[in-house]
C-alpha cells in the first residue's frame, strides 16, 4: 500500500513474516540464563543497578590483590586460602541479597511469569535457568579470590614442591566457594520467590544469613567452651641475620622473649590467640639460639558449640569442609565428630533449596 | 455442530478450510468444578471473538488450547498440533496477550519484546530485529527505547500485543485487549487487531466479555457460557450492512409501527426499546420513514443502515428460536 501525493511517497513496507530459523527449549533455557547473568552483574542496565555486584568484585580482589603482592616478595598470604570463604561471606550475601531479588521477584512483581510459561518453557525451565544464573555468577566471585591468589602463588613459586603444597592448600577453598555459591544463591532464590518486594525480599535474605551466623557464634563462643593449657618449647635464632645484632628479642632487658605476635612464626602449631605466656632464654648448647616455653591455651568445645555451626549455612559449608579435609583454620569449632552431620545437612539443604524452587513454579498460573 | 436458523444471515462455519483450532467434546473439571463441558469448536483463519462473561470457561479454554493444562477428556489441536502432547511446539507458534498487566517498568520497550522473542525460540539477531518490527507493527516506533513505565495504558496494551506478535505466530490468542482503554484507545486497539488479522494473516482469537466491541473486528464469533458453547456462528454475511433499517424514537414506537406498517413496509420488534426494524425494500424506505415520523412529530434519535448486532444474536438463545427467527 501506498499513499502518493506531489511532495512525498509514503511506503508502507507492511508485514513480513519472519522465515528464520527458531530455536527449541535448550536455546530457550540458554538465552533465560545468559538473560539473567546479565541481570545479575547489571550489564545492558542503568548504573544503578551496577553498583552492589560490582563492590562487591571489587572487595574481592583487594585480599587477593594484596595476596599476589604478598606472595611475589615471599611472605605470608595476607588472607590464606583457608579463611577466605569465611571472612568475605558477608559480601557473598550481600551480593546475594541484592541479586536474587532481582532474578525472581522482580517477574512476580510486575507479573511477568504468564508471559514466561505461555511459551516453549515448561515449568521447571524458569526456576532452573535463575537457580544456575545466581549460583554460577556467585562462584565466579567467590572463586575470584581463590584463582588470583593461586595464580600469584604459581607464579611465584620456585618448585614443584610449592605447587603442588599450594594446589593442595587452595583446594579446600574452591571446595567452600562451590559449597557456599549453591548454598547461598539456592536460599536466596527460594526467598526472593515468595515476595514480589524487592526490598523486603533484600531484607530477609539479609537477616537470615546474618541472624544465624550471629546465633550460631554465640552458641560456638559462649557456651560451654573450656580452654586447656599447654606448653611447648622450641628454639628461635637471636641473630638478625642483617644487622649481625646477637639479642633480636632483648633478652634481660624487662622483656624476655618475642612479641606474643610473632610466636606463631617461630613456634610451629601455636596460635597467637590465647597464649598466656612466652619465656625465653639463651640456648646454652647453641649459640645464637633461644629456648622459648610458649604457654598457650586451646578450646574444647561441648556439644552444643560443635553443633552451633549448623544453625548457619556457611558454618555448615565450613563444618563440612573441616570434616571433608581434616583442616581447621579455628575459625569454627572443629565438629568432630558429627562433621558428617554438617555434611547431610548441606546436601539436604541444598535439595530441599532446590526442590522448593521447583515446586515454586509448577503452580504458576498464566492468566 | 451448530445449525443455521436462517441461513441468508447466519452461516455455519464452512468445512473446506484449514482450521486453526479444533476441539472435539472437550472436558475439564477440577476437583467439583466442571470448567469446559463436551466443548466442540472450530477456528478457522481471520479473526475470532470467544465471548463469555467472568468464569465461563475461557481462560480453561486458553490454557488448554497453549497445552498449559490437560483436558479431563476430548480432543484438542492447535495449528493441526495436539495440544495435549505438542505443547511446547504450540507455544511456540502462538502469541499470547494475558489479559492482566505483565509488563516491567524498568526496562525499555525494546528490551522487553527483544528477550521475549528469544523466549519464544528466536536468535538473538533476530529477536532484536523481529521485536523492532512488532514494536513497529503497533506503533510504537517512535517510542521503543522509553521505559515501559513511563507509557500511558493504551501504550502499554500495545506493548503486550507486541510480545505476542513477536516472531510471526501462526495465531494470536488475544485475552480482553481492550481491557482499561478509553474509548478512542480501544477503537485504536481493534482497528490494530483487525489490521493484524487481515493484512498479516495471523490466525486471531479475542477473548472478551464484551460483545459489542468484539463484533465489529470479527469474522467468526464464538459464545461459550458455564463452559458449554452457547453458539458458533460466522459473521462474513454480517460484515455487510443488512437490508434493514433501525429507526429509534424518543416515543411513540407504536404508533409509528403501526404508521410504517400501513405504508406496506415490513417492520420487525426489536430488543432494543424504542427501536424498529424496517426492512429495506426497492421502496423509497427512507423517504417513507422520514415523512411518518415527522407527521407524527416523533422525536427521532437515530435513523441507522443496521448492520447485525451480534448481541441480538445471542439473546436469541434466551428469547427462545421461534421468536429470533421472526426477528431475523
Amino acid at each position: 500500500m501506498s499513499t502518493q501525493t506531489t511532495a512525498s511517497v509514503i511506503h508502507d513496507i507492511g508485514y513480513k513474516p519472519y522465515t528464520g530459523p527458531r530455536q527449541g527449549r535448550a536455546h530457550i533455557v540458554r538465552a533465560l540464563y545468559i538473560h539473567s547473568v546479565r541481570g545479575i552483574f547489571g550489564l545492558g542496565r542503568g548504573p544503578k543497578a551496577k553498583i552492589v555486584p560490582w563492590f562487591v568484585i571489587a572487595v574481592m580482589l583487594v585480599p587477593a590483590a594484596l595476596n599476589v603482592y604478598m606472595s611475589s616478595t615471599n611472605k605470608a598470604l595476607v588472607m590464606s586460602y583457608g579463611v577466605m570463604g569465611y571472612h568475605l561471606m558477608l559480601f557473598a550475601v550481600l551480593f546475594v541479597a541484592i541479586a536474587a531479588p532481582e532474578l525472581v521477584s522482580r517477574d512476580l512483581r510486575h507479573h511477568t511469569l504468564p508471559l514466561y510459561f505461555s511459551r516453549p518453557l515448561r515449568r521447571g525451565d524458569y526456576p532452573l535457568a535463575k537457580m544456575l544464573a545466581l549460583f554460577s555468577s556467585l562462584l565466579l566471585v567467590e572463586l575470584l579470590p581463590v584463582l588470583v591468589t593461586y595464580v600469584g602463588q604459581i607464579a611465584s613459586a620456585t618448585s614443584g614442591h610449592e605447587i603442588w603444597l599450594d594446589s593442595r592448600a587452595a583446594f579446600p577453598a574452591v571446595f567452600v566457594a562451590f559449597a557456599q555459591s549453591a548454598l547461598l544463591s539456592l536460599i536466596s532464590l527460594l526467598i526472593a520467590s515468595t515476595t514480589g518486594r524487592r526490598v523486603i525480599a533484600t531484607g530477609a535474605i539479609a537477616i537470615l544469613f546474618l541472624a544465624t551466623t550471629a546465633i550460631s557464634g554465640v552458641l560456638e563462643d559462649a557456651v560451654g567452651t573450656t580452654y586447656v593449657s599447654h606448653s611447648v618449647s622450641c628454639v628461635e635464632p637471636t641473630v638478625n641475620i642483617n644487622t649481625a645484632n646477637g639479642n633480636v628479642y632483648g633478652f634481660g632487658g624487662g622483656q624476655s622473649g618475642p612479641p606474643t605476635g610473632g610466636v606463631s612464626q617461630l613456634c610451629p602449631g601455636v596460635s597467637n590467640e590465647n597464649l598466656t605466656g612466652v619465656n625465653g632464654q639463651p640456648d646454652p648448647n647453641k649459640p645464637g639460639y633461644a629456648d622459648l616455653t610458649v604457654t598457650y591455651q586451646t578450646p574444647v568445645y561441648s556439644m552444643i558449640a560443635k553443633a552451633g555451626g549448623m544453625i548457619d549455612p556457611v558454618n555448615v559449608v565450613e563444618g563440612t569442609k573441616i570434616w571433608v579435609f581434616d583442616s581447621t583454620d579455628d575459625l569454627i569449632p572443629n565438629p568432630s565428630p558429627i562433621g558428617p552431620l554438617y555434611a547431610a545437612e548441606l546436601a539436604l539443604l541444598v535439595v530441599v533449596a532446590s526442590g522448593g524452587m521447583f515446586l515454586r513454579y509448577r503452580k504458576v498460573s498464566v492468566s | 455442530m451448530w445449525r443455521a436458523p436462517h441461513p441468508g444471515y447466519l452461516q455455519g462455519v464452512s468445512d473446506n478450510e484449514r482450521s486453526i483450532i479444533e476441539a472435539t467434546a472437550l472436558t475439564m473439571r477440577y476437583r467439583d468444578v466442571t470448567a469446559l463441558d463436551d466443548l466442540t469448536i472450530t477456528v478457522r483463519p481471520g479473526i475470532t471473538g470467544l465471548v463469555g462473561a467472568n468464569g465461563a470457561g475461557k481462560s480453561t479454554l486458553i490454557k488448554i488450547l497453549l497445552g498449559l493444562l490437560t483436558p479431563t477428556s476430548g480432543r484438542v489441536s492447535v495449528l493441526g498440533l495436539d495440544a495435549r502432547e505438542r505443547g511446547e511446539e504450540i507455544r511456540a507458534r502462538v502469541g499470547y496477550m494475558p489479559e492482566h498487566d505483565c509488563l516491567p517498568a524498568d526496562v525499555t520497550a525494546t528490551e522487553f519484546v527483544t528477550h521475549l522473542g528469544r523466549m519464544s525460540g528466536l536468535p538473538a539477531t533476530a529477536a532484536k530485529e523481529q521485536a523492532a518490527e512488532a514494536l513497529r507493527h503497533v506503533g510504537l516506533h517512535e517510542e521503543r527505547y522509553r521505559q515501559i513505565g513511563t507509557f500511558s495504558t493504551g501504550m502499554k496494551q500495545r506493548v503486550k500485543l507486541a510480545q505476542a506478535l513477536v516472531g510471526d505466530p501462526g495465531l494470536l490468542l488475544l485475552d480482553e485487549p481492550t481491557n482499561g482503554l478509553d474509548p478512542a484507545g480501544r477503537d485504536a486497539m481493534l482497528a490494530l487487531i483487525h489490521r493484524i488479522g487481515t493484512e498479516f494473516g495471523i490466525a486471531v482469537v479475542v477473548a472478551s466479555h464484551l460483545l459489542s466491541e468484539i463484533e465489529r473486528i470479527c469474522d467468526h464469533l464464538v459464545a461459550i457460557e458455564g463452559g458449554k458453547l452457547l453458539r458458533a456462528a460466522s459473521l462474513d454475511s454480517m460484515t455487510q450492512a443488512l437490508p434493514w433499517l433501525a429507526v429509534e424514537v424518543d416515543e411513540g414506537t407504536e404508533l409509528l409501527r403501526a404508521r410504517l406498517t400501513e405504508q406496506g413496509l415490513t417492520v420487525s420488534p426489536q430488543l432494543v426499546r424504542r427501536q424498529l426494524l424496517v426492512r429495506l425494500d426497492e421502496e423509497p424506505v427512507f423517504d417513507v420513514v422520514r415523512d411518518a415520523v415527522a407527521d407524527l412529530e416523533l422525536p427521532l434519535t437515530r435513523l441507522e443502515h443496521r448492520r447485525h448486532h451480534v448481541d441480538e444474536l445471542f439473546a436469541q438463545v434466551e428469547v427462545g428460536a421461534s421468536a429470533g427467527e421472526a426477528q431475523l
